[in-house]
């Protein structure tokens, strides 16, 4: 129950940052198309939905997809190369061939390849071919050199081709494989997979294309839409209409429409300029949160943002300002649809400082991608929903203009607390998990005051006051609960009493241990081990900051469910915390931007990269992925 | 138990239509239409030609190679649409995604009645400009009026493609 209790919590403050990257985990969870299960049918469905002019192509997999390439070195004289070949699908064995790109240190012996099937073709007859998934081993003889006494690089190409069944085939596809050669033999090295094909751009407009990214921009646009409801749009307001009042008899509703649009549009584009900057200096921006003084002051600017909130002082541009910027929106009698733009972006760097708080998460989620264009088109969208309001308000030339009064109040207050609840998550991951625990009791106990938990009970109060009084009294229980599960050493603030367990069996509720590594020599070894032990691997990024991260830890890892199905896997894991240069260097090893990450190693044929997990995934889920990859 | 029910009619409508979505297999693609891509490509005496010089006909842009054997499969087909509608104002025009020598005697080989334009890696990204998102071959698209209608990833057939055109040249006069 906590835990659903934990999730509509995130879902509500941290809207803005889950929500989106719950979509673009799914996303990558469903690449794995080859089990039928029910669900991934609804999913592929959803995929097809998702475009009116869906293409017939979205049964197909991509080259990339459909043949998955990785290679090892095996016992220092040969590589072994591996293809994972989707259902469906098949490579030819005439078209598989591995040459030198330079480096003339080593000789390739001639491939043996295994028996493959006979497949007939009305025009080039029988071919033979490789369903599923094909092995080989090439042999590696290293000429006696001197100068094989420093380290050398050869690069290998493999080149292979091969359709889809259903009647499409694929232009030859060439990998290049780089190792490492020195006097000891050939060392291991990470295959560079560079395909010979697509050019950057296209790669973007692929991932603008996708559904990841079209849910990013609708999510974008609704959370713009809620925050349009929010105090933070009110300087808006006047200025909005001050220029359209500013016209006088002469307006007409069309006039008034564009008017409106042109502030709207200017507004957005203000805001998908924050986008793209945030996905261009990408991911330093989730990084440089890992300092403590970075997050001290992030998280002092939420609760002086909470305060205004609760009307302690109100946050805005000195009023002076204010004036002249909604006078010179009168003043402009003509009214020119480039001045009312001008005015859009300007107001948005008034009510910027307003919305920092959704907006942060916005941008450090954009900034976890690092794909600029989707950051712009995201903002964009977030800054059109904001807008969507004010066009209406434009067009009824101002007669709409919600009246502020003491309905505001019950809203500000929340979006106070939801301020709070920002910072105490972002001073979590500096201060002892216990501390965190008596901030989240105080939060929980001031909000029962709000909602007058204490207040004596009178026949005369309402439905909703009584509500209210209730809903108080569980905030003011639990958040004395967690005064007491603190006090008692507690650190979950979801099973505050976990510590008081009086048979002391608080242990079965401890996450599985992870061997830690800290460089990439230390990864290296330890999965050299796991081969040589024929040992499944499971790598996890980790990082203190990581949100998903923890959560992990508290739900999935520490459940009975989990750690038996992990009980024959070597689990390692890097933290990241500290986001190092030998940090970087992992994270980029495996071209990952940041945690949360868990990746998984087979013993010979090294990363199964359809089984990465990026994002959280709960106990059930997660011992299913682990059991497949038992199979 | 409703709920139940409920849900499981949703499962069992998404599933059935993927189910029908998947075994399309031989269905042209309509999509919303969208300008023709330009493109300015040898063909195989080497003479440049330009995708303009078919504006006031219905194209139908054929990306394929010869080690492609789906797309060796199809070439009697577009030979008989070329047959059939060319003088209707209809023209097909292959990409092939190969070398020039083997290109020229495989056209030879088959009798091609439409033009074969030289393009190679090139090709394969005009192909994705055309929406051919998977990369793969063959790949066709249609397009009326400068504008692309249809997309098809896969083998075209006769009887899947000929409505279409016959329909797009009944609005055609």
């Amino acid at each position: 129950m906590f835990n659903r209790l934990k999730i509509y919590l995130f879902t509500l403050v941290l809207f803005l940052m889950l929500a989106p990257s719950a979509f673009a985990s799914d996303a990558i969870i469903s690449i794995d198309t080859s089990g039928q299960t029910p669900l991934s049918q609804l999913n592929q469905a959803s995929q097809s939905f998702s475009f009116f002019n869906s293409p017939a192509d979205d049964k197909l997999l991509t080259a990339e997809q459909a043949f998955r390439f990785s290679a090892e070195v095996q016992n220092n004289s040969s590589i072994i190369l591996n293809w994972k070949i989707a259902d469906g699908y098949y490579l030819y064995q005439e078209k598989i061939s591995v040459s030198l790109l330079d480096g003339s240190l080593i000789e390739l012996p001639a491939l043996t390849f295994p028996k493959g099937i006979q497949k007939h073709d009305e025009i080039f007859g029988d071919t033979l071919v490789y369903y599923h998934e094909l092995n080989l081993n090439q042999p590696l003889l290293v000429k006696t050199s001197n100068s094989t006494k420093q380290t050398h690089k050869v690069a290998l190409s493999i080149a292979y081709q091969g359709c889809a069944e259903i009647g499409v085939c694929y232009p030859p596809m060439k990998q290049t494989v780089t190792l490492n050669l020195s006097e000891t033999g050939i060392e291991k090295s990470n295959p560079a997979v560079s395909s010979d094909g697509l050019s950057e751009q296209n790669l973007i407009a692929r991932s603008l294309v996708n559904d990841s990214a079209l849910w990013v921009s609708l999510s974008f646009l609704g959370f713009g839409l809620l925050l349009a409801f929010t105090p933070c749009i009110f300087p808006m307001i006047p200025i909005l209409s001050g220029i359209i009042v500013g016209h006088g008899d002469k307006l007409t509703t069309r006039k008034a429409f564009f008017l409106s649009l042109s502030y709207v549009l200017a507004s957005a584009i203000t805001y998908a300029i924050f986008g793209v900057l945030a996905g261009l200096f990408g991911s330093n921006l989730q990084a440089s949160f890992q300092n403590p003084w970075i997050i001290g002051s992030f998280s002092l600017l939420f609760v002086i943002l909470a305060l205004s909130m609760f009307g302690l002082y109100q946050i805005q541009l000195p009023s002076s300002l204010q004036s002249k910027l909604a006078a010179l929106g009168h003043r402009d009698g003509k009214g020119s649809l480039i001045n009312s733009a001008l005015m859009g972006a300007l107001s948005t760097l008034i009510v910027g400082p307003c919305v920092a708080a959704p907006l942060a998460g916005a941008l450090i989620y954009i900034g976890q991608t690092g794909d600029a264009l989707l950051g712009g088109f995201a903002l964009f969208s977030l800054g059109l929903g904001m807008g969507a309001p004010l066009i209406v308000i434009g067009l009824s030339a101002g007669k709409l203009l919600p009246k502020a009064g003491h309905w505001m109040e019950p809203i500000k207050y929340f979006f106070g607390v939801l301020l709070i609840a920002v910072a105490i998550t972002l001073v979590d991951r500096i201060i002892p998990a216990n501390i965190t625990m008596l901030l989240w009791a105080g939060l929980l106990i001031i909000c029962s005051m709000y909602l007058r938990a204490n207040n004596p009970q009178t026949n005369t109060i309402n439905g909703w006051q009584k509500l209210s009084k209730g809903l108080g009294t569980v905030f003011l229980v639990y958040g004395i609960i967690l005064i007491v599960g603190a006090a008692a050493g507690g650190t979950n603030p979801f099973q505050p009493l976990a510590t008081l367990n009086i048979n002391g069996s608080s242990h079965q509720q401890s996450s599985i241990k992870f061997q830690t590594i800290k460089s990439p020599l230390e990864l290296d070894n330890a999965l050299l081990q796991a081969t040589e032990k024929k040992q499944l691997v499971m790598l996890d990024f980790y990082a203190d900051w990581c949100v998903a991260c923890k959560e992990m830890e508290y739900y999935t890892f520490a459940s009975p469910l989990v750690k038996n199905a992990v009980k024959n896997i070597l689990l390692l894991q890097i933290d990241v915390t500290k986001n190092s240069d030998l940090d970087r260097e992992l994270l980029n090893r495996f071209s990952l931007v940041g945690p949360p990450a868990i990746l998984f190693f087979a013993p010979r044929t090294g990363e199964i990269i359809n089984k990465r997990i990026v994002g959280y995934m709960d106990a059930a889920t997660f011992s299913q992925h682990l059991n497949s990859l038992n199979k | 138990m409703t709920r139940k029910y409920f849900l499981l009619l949703v499962v069992v409508t998404f599933s059935t239509i993927t189910f029908i979505k998947a075994n399309q297999v031989d269905e042209v693609t309509l999509v919303k239409p969208y300008p023709m891509i330009n493109f300015n490509l040898p063909d195989l005496t080497g003479k440049q030609v330009n995708s303009q010089d078919w504006a006031d006909k219905i194209i139908i842009i054929n990306f394929w190679a010869t080690w492609c054997p789906p797309c060796r499969k199809e070439i009697p087909e577009l030979i008989k649409i070329q047959n059939q509608f060319g003088s209707q104002g209809v023209q097909i025009i292959g990409i092939t995604i190969d070398k020039l020598g083997l290109t020229k005697k495989f056209s030879e080989a088959f009798k091609i009645n439409y033009p074969l334009l030289m393009a190679e890696e090139k090709g394969m990204a005009l192909s994705l400009k055309y929406g051919n998102h998977i990369g793969g071959l063959p790949y066709s698209v249609v397009i009326n009026k400068g504008e692309v209608v249809i997309q098809h990833s896969g083998e075209l057939t006769y009887p899947a493609i000929a409505p279409h055109i016959k329909t797009l040249l009944r609005t055609k006069k």
